[in-house]
């Protein structure tokens, strides 16, 4: 049997070994700096930008305006997540809390992405 | 008379089998899209059993059809024909055919496994090219990810075509034309 699929294993397993690599490079060369800027964009425009160092600890809620209805999102000191999405899937509030670089929350559905960007060189940023 | 009366009944059980595949794809696609796996746009690729089974068991051609024709009525059904999605799920439909078709040709000691590995790790491929179109490269942080995902979903799906394929409805369909009739 192993034999016969002998082909299929190497394959398989060559694969794995390239898939798993890279996720072990994905999750290691990550920035958790503490001056994270968050950058709210639909599919052309910078919608807004998030200072997150700035943050208190305490959540306070904002509201994106997306494709379809309105996203509300959670902002805390380095941390941003979504709280509601009209979304059928409901992935970006899946992903729960980012606080890392290297970790986007896409939501197809509305076209509304939030990525962070470390501002530790504390370029001026448009609030 | 007796040759075209059998010949007249193998091609309506051909088209029968390939109707029931396109809607075997068709309600696999719309069941799948209720499950969400947490990372956007991956899917358990169930449509691509299908797909697998058409590409093996008739030709490329009955595979591209049903594989378009899913794309478009699963859109149709779910409202977003001519979004993103469609366009993700249409490239990714055909890369990922056209590569299985390749690796096939190509690698035959490869197995039914194999090709549906490859053909899923194109899939998502392609829908990752057309998301970068759309929205620049941020999809690309999630690709390793994906690419795990898609090699355990590839494998998953390989194993469910080739165990389907055993069954005899599914075996003779590319034998020559000459066979079939004699036989019969």
């Amino acid at each position: 049997m192993f034999k016969k699929y002998k082909a299929d294993i190497i394959l398989i397993c060559s694969l794995i070994i390239v898939g798993l690599l890279s996720c072990i490079i994905y999750f290691n060369f990550y920035n958790s700096s503490n001056h994270l800027v968050a950058n709210i964009t639909d599919s052309n425009n910078t919608l807004t930008q998030i200072d997150l160092s700035i943050e208190s600890d305490a959540e306070r809620e904002i509201e994106v305006i997306g494709l379809h209805n309105d996203l509300k999102v959670g902002v805390k000191h380095n941390s941003i997540r979504v709280i509601y999405s009209s979304c059928p899937h409901q992935d970006c509030v899946k992903i729960g809390s980012v606080s890392t670089t290297n970790k986007p929350i896409v939501c197809l559905y509305n076209k509304v992405y939030i990525v962070l960007i470390d501002n530790s060189g504390g370029n001026d940023i448009n609030i | 008379m007796i040759l075209i009366f059998n010949m007249r009944r193998t091609i309506i059980k051909k088209i029968s089998l390939i109707s029931l595949l396109a809607a075997l794809a068709i309600v696999l696609s719309i069941a799948e899209s209720f499950i969400s796996l947490g990372i956007p746009g991956v899917k358990l690729g169930l449509a691509n059993v299908v797909i697998i089974i058409a590409l093996y068991a008739f030709n490329f051609w009955y595979a591209l059809g049903i594989s378009i024709l899913r794309v478009f009525v699963t859109s149709l059904c779910l409202g977003t024909i001519f979004q993103m999605g469609f366009f993700m799920s249409l490239t990714g439909s055909i890369l990922s055919l056209l590569i299985m078709l390749l690796f096939k040709k190509v690698f035959p000691k490869f197995s039914v496994v194999g090709v549906s590995t490859v053909g899923s790790i194109f899939h998502v491929t392609g829908q990752i090219i057309i998301a970068t179109i759309y929205m620049g490269n941020l999809m690309f942080y999630y690709y390793p990810l994906i690419f795990v995902c898609s090699i355990v979903t590839g494998v998953l799906t390989g194993i469910i075509a080739l165990n389907v394929m055993k069954l005899s409805i599914f075996k003779n369909w590319n034998a020559p034309k000459h066979k079939e009739i004699s036989k019969n």
